[in-house]
Formats: C-alpha cells, structure tokens, sequence
C-alpha cells in the first residue's frame, strides 16, 4: 500500500452521520507521512457562522471535537472549513505544518497551553507551580489500539519543542519504559510522563539510526515543554 | 484551539467566520510563527470587530501582506 502524499475529500470525508469527525488515529499508520489533508464540510451559501448543522442534534454540535490529527505529524496543509468543529486536540506535534485553515467552524477561544502566560501558577497541572527553575518535558501518549495489543513496541516521539537544540523533528527513544514515570489516568485516552531533557540530549545519533526500525511503531506520542518545578505548591 | 504557538512554520491561518470571543491571547499563541506567517483571516468573528483589530495585526505580524483578503500596504 502506498501512502498518498494528499487526501482531498469534498464534503465526503467531512463530517459523519454522527456529527464528529472520523478519528484519523485508527486509519493506517501511513497517514503520518501525510502532507496535505483537506477534509471540507459540505458548502452552504453566505458568510454565517453557522455551519449547516440542522441535520444533527445540540449533542452533536457541542461535541464536535477534531480527533487524531496528532497523527499526521507529516502534515503542511491542513484544510478543515465547515466542519463545525468546537475545539481542535493539540496541534503541537504537526511541526510541519505551513497552511492552517479552520474557517467557518465554532471555535471559540485560542487558548496558550503549553507555555503560561506568566510564572505565577496559571494553567499549571495540579499541584505544580510554573518555574523557570527547572526544565523537565511532558510527554501526552496517546493511547492507541495498537498500543493495547503490544506494550513493547518502539515509541516514537514527534518532536514539538521550542527553542530546544536538539535537530532531530523526530525522535525515537530506544528504551520507552525509561520515561515509564508517569501515572496512566483512567477513564482518559491519554497520560502524561515527565522527562528530563538530558535524556534526549545524548540519543540523537542512535535516535536517527532507530528511526529506520520504527516502521511499524504502533504509539503515538506527542510532547511538549512545560517548565515547572517539583515542588508542591 | 491549544498550543498553535507551537508551530514555527505557519504561514496562512484562516479562522474567519468562527465565534472566537476575542484575541486576547492571540499574540501569544502567535509567538513562534509571528515571522513566517504572511496571511491571516479573522473577519466574520466578533474578534475582528473590535477597532483596534487591523492595526493589532499589523503590529504583532510583521511580515504580514494579507488580513482577510486586504493586502496590507507597508
């Protein structure tokens, strides 16, 4: 199967029966090599911000959330306009991405999550206080099926950070029960470890000869920086 | 929306016609791909209503040349 550079889908591919976007994380794995991606709703007439949604219930539209774009960490053009979307999931792994396009949905707020707007506390997980003190790097698994099936696969990295030095945009970590720090969250499809830099620091080389095995990776991860110290608040 | 300021190669970013209350966190969402982006589009939100919307972008983007269609005279 090869994987196609483009998905242009016209309305087709946009919204299903249901009202929600199809989740691209159980398609096959060659969507992270994905460049281009246009997933439009259907067309309606005129500028109003309300797409046409009469055929799907208030359950629906208040649900509308985009899912597993994380994936496509390929991706340079993302066209997603009309599609009734309330919230987009964190963008921050697709770091090759030039074209944004979330026209005409209902999107409300463009939120800062990764870096607080101050070190006072504010958006800080609970217990933490935001510092500058010390760097450590969180990491968001997203919790595949495939992961389910094999817990020992390598996991590959999609590199979001900013300002970092490392070069490398992707990044295996040979040895993943290493960050096994973190605490799963029930009921959730994700958890979060936390990392101390360094140990990415001196992987890179091995990490550009493993990323040739990661073919068939079945984890996801996407991770970003957050400085916040230990201590409890 | 969460952690656009993630991106450091944005160059268009198009979120007219959405009810986006405000773009108060906008210029640090924005932080990252301030340079490279080149054409936004916010009108048809409440956002791009407020006066001080054009000359906001003007000033946060500096290598903009487009704001919702209006190529921007530098």
């Amino acid at each position: 199967m090869t994987c196609p550079a483009w998905v242009y889908q016209h309305a087709e591919l946009g919204l299903t029966t249901s009202g929600r976007m199809p989740r691209l994380s159980k398609g096959p794995l060659l969507w992270r090599h994905l460049s281009g991606l246009l997933l439009q709703g259907p067309v309606h007439d005129g500028h109003s911000l309300e797409p046409p949604l009469d055929s799907r219930t208030a359950a629906d539209r208040d649900a509308t959330c985009l899912q597993g774009v994380g994936v496509l960490i390929s991706l340079e053009e993302l066209y997603l306009s009309q599609n009734g979307i309330t919230a987009m999931e964190d963008l921050s792994s697709l770091t090759n991405l030039k074209i944004l396009d979330l026209a005409q949905n209902r999107i409300t707020k463009v939120r800062c999550a990764a870096y607080p707007s101050s070190q006072t506390g504010h958006d800080a997980p609970a217990g933490m206080c935001w510092t500058t003190k010390t760097d450590l790097l969180t990491v968001t698994v997203l919790e595949l099926p495939s992961r389910q099936q094999s817990k020992h696969n390598p996991v590959e990295l999609a590199w979001c950070g900013r300002g970092c030095s490392l070069t490398e945009q992707h990044l295996l970590l040979p040895q993943p029960q290493a960050i096994n720090t973190g605490c799963a969250c029930p009921g959730k499809s994700w958890y979060e470890h936390t990392i101390i830099p360094p140990l990415f620091a001196t992987n890179t080389c091995s990490n550009k000869h493993a990323l040739q095995d990661v073919q068939h990776a079945h984890d996801v991860l996407a991770f970003r920086w957050r400085t916040w110290s230990r201590r409890r608040c | 929306m969460e952690n656009l300021e993630s991106q450091t190669l944005l160059t268009d970013l198009w979120l007219n016609d959405n009810p986006l209350e405000g773009l108060e966190h906008l210029e640090q969402a924005l932080v990252s791909c301030k340079e490279t982006l080149t054409t936004v589009y916010f009108q048809n939100t409440p956002a791009a209503k407020t006066p001080a919307y054009l000359h906001s972008m003007k000033r946060l983007l500096p290598n903009l040349e487009y704001v919702d269609s209006v190529v921007i005279q530098r």
